[in-house]
This record gives structure tokens, C-alpha cells and sequence, in this order.
């Protein structure tokens, strides 16, 4: 093919595009303002806010962790809160195992003392690095969003699967926390770590 | 670089732990990035080439919902978590985009862009492959390189179906027509440019190339393809998976394809036909969450046909030929994984490979048996570095019958590579800096140790921007053509009878290649991701032919060439790709790569020594663009569009524009048809030369695809 020919294909391949509406959508897109987002939520928090809420009803904490019968689980986001309205709307209303729910969110980890879930963002267990001690007290659901975050002690880490949002649980870290969690949730994450080799 | 693979794979967790071999690159083609791989420093690669990664996902939500529903409407938090785990997150919209996170130049293509692309064999969808320079030979053939030193025979590429080797020990590069892995099977094919050499060892130089397979428990249920196309093309394929026992699973399934011959440049048919049936099993066991094993195995025959010119000892002293070529073979491979504790696991895989080839004018019959069986075993020293090390031994038995033009010495012969590797990650600055130091130590036959080393940083100053740098060294190992061969080039009556010859040498010493790369990838937006690496790279002891004093042997005369280590290069280049989500539903993705290859001989060659190199062969400049949409009524639209610069030998290649399409339409939960056309721009147009003087025309092509699963 020479030259000219080429010069025809790529005329060709525009107009295609053209076609098809491309090249408005694409300068329409451009000149979207940086920040704006947009519309909805994005659904990985949607879903992972839904998960939350159902750990909390497969979960059994320790009955030190609460004070009377009608005490309140109490749902903590700490440092920086992605689910932007989400996790609110998710939880409000709703109760589990006959208690209510709260929602709180929490600046440091020392602030998270009466929490029972804590969940701890991608941005925000970067800052962290670790996990702190006073988190992995007994009666403490952390949920972390990586595979990692499970490796590093927290209980459960949200992982990408399959582009769906799965969980992975660190047995060892369950245990430490005194926390039971129900067989038919635990045969649904996609990895158990630190847990005896089955039969 | 690193073998452990935390990424959450679809072989489970539980293969964390498992070896580069089938380690995962750390990203799903554009955004399925890895999740959070790094914590308290470095854990976490999910390495393909075991270039680890620090991956963390930049956790920008959107603006808030009230209410929090699905496509179908339903209210998510009535959801089980059954149900949300079917919910796929990622290929709708609101998928936030982290930056990749390797010290490396990687490049995935997932199953579902290979289905979407029309691709209808393995080479096709490895030009999805940002930085692959595929050149398209021929019906069967095919010239597949990174980083430039591409030809048919491409030698410094690393080619892995599972964690099984693929190149030729022969000759070192791939017989492309013979690996046809079905692509419904397939997972992902993850690509690294640049040397992979201290983790993967020898021949891994320009770069590697890894098939992944799904594993039996995730192709659960029967699936069965038929493709018709022009040019006389069908393929037909059936599988079958079902759980074995109540933590295993078992696939197996069958496969055959025909096309027929390729066009030369003026319109007449060549003779390079082709025909493979092939057919094979996977199964996958469990046991707990901390062991997995895996057996799989494949058995493949093809035929076709070629043309060729061949010197023979009497007049005519050259002879136009056809000949038939079929080829067989088989694998079986087994692999096992086990978790000790958290951050320490081990591996332990061995295979046995079979592959005959014959081609009765060219050089006669090859029989390769290889026999690989690989350790590896992976933990944490102190808080700050995690430790992997391995050995690997291979033996490679191969007997090849020869022909007048083509044979070996000696025509039988069995190698040793006996290989270790240790690889050491190290956190500088938490979350932040890591470095990763690696070597690989080897024993060959030919030219007895050799050591690939690499260094290379990460450095993420914030969750949307890397910086990466390495720089390596790797060589290519002789193969048995380098060591073996005796090829009679030509022959003619000056008088008397004289035959141009060239011998191959057994004082060879490895081709050496030191790599410095570098490479920037940002986030600007969640639609957004961008990448950019460059590279320089310097070669010596490159293959060259010198010539030797001619000889007389019974009233002939000889002029024999010898295979010696004289010629140097230099390449330099770079890639740079993007990805954009327009909205849930569109998705473009573009690339440039750009090479330029220099080659001449060493200072010391002797006089009249000729370099093996053909820099003209390499593309300066490839650009690729791909937008794919989803349209209503379930219908999908993928236009992948490439330019290629023209190929600088004598005659030019010239350069070209082609396009593909597919159209695709879902029908109910079971059927899919797709409507493909292929190189659309031209009716013909050679990409890759067969030879100096020979090449073929590859068609515009239009194809029929449908699948149904049950």
C-alpha cells in the first residue's frame, strides 16, 4: 500500500467514526470540567455498602461487645469515607440480629473504640500502612479493600474477582477478634486465609 | 521481580503462592487493576513476569444516591451476598481506575477483549497487545517480536502456555501454527516487553509472552463454537466442564480448523494451506483453602502445505519444490500449590512436552521431547522484604533426520539446563518507594553458566502516578541451530561445482542483551489511564556468519561460512497506550509504539564477517486504535483500526491502514453470533515478508462466529 492509499484508509477509518457519533462524544467528554464525575454512584461502593450490611447479619461478635440487648451495632468509616451518601442510605432504617444499626465515621483509629465494623478505605489504610493495635481488639470487624489488607490482620479485604466485588477472610485475625462468622458466609468468600486445612 | 501471585485470581486465592509460570499480571487490560497489593510494603505482586506491584485503587466515589439499586432495578441492600457477587462492578461504569502498579512494561488482554476483538486464533489476538509487533506471513505463518529483532524465526521472545515453554529449543522461536490454544479457554494473555531474564531465565530477552487458561470449575457446563469465513475457513470446537468430586473440577474438549491458502501479491493462490485438529483436559483440585493441584494436557495434528526452492548436489543445482508439512504433539502437565502460612507458600510444577514436525524438503523430521520441572517457594524476611527463590531443571532429547540443504551435527543430541533463581523486594519508604532486586544463575550445555540480574524501583508519590526504572541483563542461550547446523545455501557451477555452506559452531557464546527501561503511568481521571515506557537497549555477541578458507572435497568446492558471536545492536523505543471510558457503555483504547533497531559487528569481528540482523524488518512506527460499544438490544460494535510504517528491506513492505469489525448480538443467556470482517481497507496487503524474495498477501476476510453454552 502506498502512501496515498494509507493516507485513504485513515480518511476511511474517520468517517467511520464519524459515523458513529465518535468524535462529538469525544470532544464532549474533553470538555467536561475535571472533577465532576459523574452521575450515580459508583456501583462498587453500592455493592460493597449491600455487603456490609449483610456482614453484619452473618456475623456473631462477642456479648461483652455490647452493653444491653438493644444496643445499636455500630458501623464506623474510618478516615476517609468513599461510599459518598451510599453506605447511609444503605444502612438507614435497617436492623440485624434484632438491633439497630448506626453509622459513624471516625478520624482515628483511638476514636473507633465503641465500633463494631470498621471499615477502612483504600486511601485511607494507605495513609496507615499498617494496622493500627487498637483495632485489632477483641469484638472489631475491620474490612479493608484488598487481598492484603486481610494478609496484613484485618478480617476481611473486598477483592475485584471476576469484575465482581468478592471478600477474602483472615481467619486468624476472626479468631483473634473473637468474632464467629456464620459457615454460609464463609463458604461464600473467595479465599479463607490462616484456617487448618479442611478434610 | 517475583513470582508470588496475590492477585484475587479466578484460580482462586489459593493459587497466591503460585509461580511466575501462571502468575498473573497485575492488571486486567485497562482497569481491572490490582487490588491493593501492597501493604506494609511489597507483598503482593501479582507478577507475571513476577514484577511486583504495589497496587492500590484510588477510591473516588462519585456523587451520592440515595438509593442504592442495580441495572435491574432492584434495591441492592436486599441483596444476599450471594447475590452481590454476581454483580459485575467493573464493566459498568463507576469502576474507579487505579494506576498500575509494576516495575515493569506489562500488557493484558482479557478474555472478553479477545471474544470482542473477532480475533480467531491465538497470533490474531496477540496483536490486541500493545508494543507486539505481529506480522502476519502467510495462512499459517507469523512474525512475533517486541522490541524490534522481529522475523519469522524470532529467537528472543519467551513464549508460555500455562507455564509450559512453547519456543522450539531447535531453533528458538515459535512454530505459530501449532499453538492454537482454543480462545474461549483462554483467561488472558499477559505480555511484558523487556527482559524478564532474571526470573524467567534465558530467551526471555525482548520479552514475554504468557497464555493463561481458565481453570475447569470456571468453564463449568458445555460450550460449542463454529466459525465460518472466507478463504475457505472453518473452525469447530466443543468442551465440556463438570465438578469432579466435591472440590475438583474437569474440562475436556476438542478442537479443528481449516483455512485455506493465501494469496501471493498478484492474486494467484500460494500452496500454504492448513488443517489442525486438536484436543485436551484440564482438571483442578482443592484441598482446604491451602492446596490446589492441577492436571492438564493437550494433544494436537496439523498439516499443510509450502513451496520452496532448494539447492541440490547435481544440475539443475536448484529446485523448485512442494512439500507437505504435518505436525504432532502433546503435553501433560501437573502443578501443585501449597500455602503454609500467610505470607509463605510454595510451588512445584513439571511437564512433559512432545512435538514432531515434519517438513520433508526443508529439513527433513524433528522429534523434540522436553521434560521441565520447576520449584519455587516464596516468604517474608523481616517487615520490610519479602524473599523468593527457585530451581528449575530441564531436558531437552530432539533427533532430526535432515535433508541435503538442512542437517544437523550431531543429528540426535539431549541438553541440560539446570537454573536457580533468588528474587528480594524490598520497602524503602512505606507505600511509597520499593525496590526489587533479582537474579537468575543458569547451566547450560552450551556455554555453561550464565547470570541475568535485574534492578528495579517503584516509585508511587501518589495513588494515580507511578515512576518505574530497571535496568537488566539477559541473554539468549544457543539453540541447536546455532551449535549444530550445517546448511547448504547454494549451489552453482563457477566451475567447478561450489557450494556455499554454513556451519554452526559449538564455541558459541550467549548473545547479550543490557536493557535500561523506564516508564510513567497516571490516572488523570476515573475514565482515564495512560502509560508510557521507553527503553534503550544494547546487544552484543549477537549471531553473525564468518566466512572460512574454502575447502576441496572429492572435485567440489566449498565455501563455508561459521555461526560466530560478532555482530553488535542497539534498539531504541518506547510504547505508550490509553484507555478511555467514555461512558458505561464505550470504551476506546489507543497505542503508538515506536522502535528503531541499529545492528553492525563488534570492533574485533574478522574481516568479512555478516551480522544476522535485519533492522528493516522492525516497523519504526505501529499505531493501534479500538473502540468498543455497547449497543442497545443487545448488540456490541468493536472497530480495532492499525497502521504499520513500512518494512525497509529491498523491495520495501510498504506500510498499510487495516481495520477489523465484529459485530456481535447475544441471544437470550446461551447464544452469541458475530459478524466479522478482517483487514477491511485493502483486498490484499503483505505484512510480513517470507523472504528476501517471497512473500504473501494476506486477504480481506469475512467471518460468521457463533457460540452456544448448555
Amino acid at each position: 500500500m502506498d502512501l496515498l492509499t494509507a493516507r485513504r484508509g485513515l480518511a476511511s477509518l474517520i468517517v467511520l467514526a464519524a459515523t458513529l457519533g465518535m468524535a462529538q462524544l469525544v470532544l464532549s467528554q474533553a470538555r467536561a470540567p475535571a472533577g465532576t464525575g459523574y452521575r450515580g454512584a459508583s456501583l462498587e461502593y453500592q455493592v460493597k455498602a449491600a455487603y456490609l450490611l449483610n456482614f453484619t447479619r452473618y456475623v456473631e461478635w462477642p456479648s461483652q461487645a455490647f452493653q444491653a440487648p438493644t444496643d445499636p451495632v455500630r458501623v464506623c468509616v474510618l478516615g476517609r469515607d468513599p461510599f459518598d451518601g451510599v453506605l447511609d442510605a444503605t444502612l438507614e432504617g435497617k436492623t440485624t440480629q434484632g438491633r439497630p444499626l448506626a453509622l459513624r465515621r471516625v478520624r482515628s483509629s483511638a476514636d473507633a473504640a465503641g465500633c463494631h465494623l470498621v471499615f477502612i478505605s483504600r486511601e485511607t489504610w494507605r495513609t496507615l500502612g499498617e494496622l493500627p493495635r487498637t483495632l485489632r481488639s477483641p469484638g472489631r470487624l475491620t474490612v479493608g479493600e484488598s487481598d492484603e489488607f486481610a494478609q496484613a490482620g484485618g478480617v476481611i479485604g473486598f477483592v475485584i474477582q471476576d469484575e465482581a466485588v468478592r471478600f477474602v477472610v483472615n481467619a486468624e485475625a476472626r479468631d483473634r477478634a473473637g468474632l464467629r462468622i456464620s459457615s454460609r458466609m464463609l463458604s461464600l468468600a473467595a479465599a479463607v486465609y490462616g484456617q487448618e486445612l479442611g478434610p | 521481580m517475583i513470582l508470588r501471585v496475590s492477585f484475587p485470581d479466578r484460580e482462586g486465592f489459593r493459587t497466591t503462592g503460585q509461580s511466575r509460570k501462571s502468575g498473573r499480571v497485575l492488571e486486567q487490560s485497562d482497569s481491572q487493576l490490582c487490588e491493593g497489593r501492597l501493604i506494609n510494603g511489597v507483598r503482593g505482586f501479582c507478577g507475571i513476569c513476577g514484577i511486583w506491584v504495589l497496587g492500590f485503587c484510588a477510591g473516588l466515589a462519585p456523587a451520592a444516591m440515595a438509593q442504592a439499586v442495580d441495572s435491574a432495578g432492584r434495591d441492592l441492600s436486599t441483596l444476599d451476598i450471594e447475590e452481590l457477587a454476581r454483580i459485575k462492578v467493573t464493566s459498568v461504569t463507576g469502576r474507579p481506575e487505579a494506576v498500575a502498579q509494576a516495575s515493569a512494561a506489562v500488557a493484558v488482554i482479557s478474555r472478553e477483549d479477545i471474544r470482542r476483538s473477532g480475533a480467531g486464533d491465538l497470533p490474531e489476538a496477540l496483536r490486541l497487545l500493545p508494543g507486539l509487533a505481529a506480522g502476519r506471513i502467510g495462512t499459517r505463518d507469523w512474525a512475533v517480536s517486541s522490541r524490534g529483532f522481529n522475523q519469522q524465526s524470532a529467537n528472543k521472545m519467551l513464549v508460555l502456555v500455562d507455564g509450559r515453554v512453547v519456543y522450539s529449543p531447535i531453533f528458538a522461536g515459535v512454530f505459530w501454527d501449532v499453538q492454537r490454544v482454543p480462545l474461549e479457554d483462554i483467561d488472558r494473555i499477559e505480555l511484558i516487553r523487556g527482559p524478564g531474564a532474571a526470573l524467567w531465565g534465558a530467551n526471555a530477552v525482548n520479552g514475554v509472552i504468557n497464555v493463561v487458561t481458565r481453570s475447569a470449575a470456571e468453564t463449568r457446563g458445555g460450550m460449542a463454537t463454529l466459525l465460518l469465513g472466507t478463504n475457505d475457513q472453518a473452525q469447530a470446537g466443543l468442551r465440556y466442564a463438570a465438578g469432579l468430586g466435591s472440590q475438583g473440577a474437569v474440562r475436556v474438549y476438542g478442537a479443528g480448523s481449516t483455512e485455506g491458502p493465501s494469496d501471493l501479491e498478484n492474486g494467484a493462490s500460494d500452496i500454504d494451506d492448513w488443517d489442525l485438529g486438536q484436543g485436551g483436559f484440564r482438571a483442578d483440585f482443592s484441598r482446604g483453602t491451602s492446596q490446589t493441584v492441577t492436571v492438564q494436557g493437550d494433544v494436537y495434528a496439523s498439516r499443510g502445505g509450502q513451496d520452496l526452492e532448494q539447492p541440490t548436489p547435481v544440475p539443475p543445482f536448484v529446485q523448485a519444490v512442494e512439500e507437505d508439512l504435518t505436525a504432532h504433539g502433546g503435553n501433560v502437565l501437573g502443578r501443585w500449590t501449597r500455602r503454609f502460612s500467610l505470607q509463605s507458600d510454595l510451588a512445584l510444577q513439571a511437564y512433559v512436552d512432545y512435538a514432531a514436525r515434519s517438513q520433508p524438503s526443508s529439513f527433513g523430521r524433528i522429534h523434540v521431547t522436553t521434560f521441565d520441572v520447576d520449584f519455587q517457594h516464596h516468604f517474608p524476611l523481616g517487615s520490610r522484604q519479602d524473599f523468593s527463590w527457585g530451581l528449575e531443571y530441564r531436558r531437552i532429547s530432539d533427533d532430526i533426520s535432515g535433508t541435503f540443504s538442512v542437517s544437523f551435527d550431531p543429528p540426535d543430541r539431549t541438553v541440560d539446563l539446570l537454573t536457580g533463581f533468588v528474587q528480594d523486594e524490598i520497602v524503602l519508604a512505606q507505600n511509597q518507594l520499593a525496590l526489587n532486586l533479582g537474579a537468575k544463575l543458569e547451566h547450560n550445555d552450551y556455554t555453561g553458566f550464565e547470570l541475568q540480574p535485574t534492578g528495579r524501583f517503584l516509585w508511587t508519590p501518589t495513588l494515580s502516578t507511578s515512576f518505574w526504572g530497571a535496568v537488566s541483563r539477559a541473554v539468549r542461550t544457543p539453540s541447536r541451530v546455532d551449535s549444530d547446523i550445517h546448511i547448504v545455501a547454494q549451489v552453482f557451477d563457477a566451475p567447478p561445482v561450489t557450494q556455499i555452506v554454513l556451519r554452526g559452531s559449538d564455541t558459541l557464546a550467549a548473545e547479550e542483551l543490557v536493557a535500561y527501561e523506564v516508564g510513567y503511568r497516571v490516572v488523570p481521571h476515573e475514565r482515564l489511564s495512560f502509560d508510557i515506557t521507553g527503553y534503550y537497549h544494547q546487544y552484543h555477541q549477537l549471531r553473525s556468519f564468518t566466512p572460512l578458507p574454502p575447502e576441496s572435497s572429492g572435485g567440489t568446492a566449498v565455501v563455508p561460512f561459521i555461526v560466530t558471536n560478532d555482530a553488535r545492536a542497539e534498539t531504541v523505543g518506547g510504547t505508550a497506550s490509553l484507555t478511555f471510558r467514555l461512558s458505561s457503555s464505550w470504551r476506546v483504547r489507543g497505542s503508538y509504539t515506536y522502535v528503531n533497531e541499529t545492528a553492525g559487528l563488534e570492533d574485533d569481528a574478522p574481516p568479512g564477517a555478516i551480522p544476522d540482523a535485519n533492522p528493516g524488518l522492525n516497523p519504526h512506527h505501529q499505531i493501534g486504535l479500538w473502540s468498543s460499544l455497547d449497543l442497545p438490544k443487545n448488540l456490541e460494535l468493536d472497530l480495532l483500526a492499525r497502521y504499520v510504517s513500512p518494512l525497509h528491506i529491498d523491495p520495501p513492505v510498504n506500510d498499510y491502514v487495516q481495520a477489523d469489525v465484529q459485530l456481535g448480538y447475544k441471544i437470550g443467556e446461551s447464544l452469541r453470533l458475530a459478524l466479522i470482517g478482517r483487514d477491511l481497507f485493502s483486498p490484499r496487503h503483505v505484512e510480513f515478508p517470507r523472504s528476501a524474495t517471497s512473500r504473501r498477501a494476506i486477504e480481506r476476510q469475512f467471518r460468521v462466529k457463533g457460540s452456544w453454552t448448555f
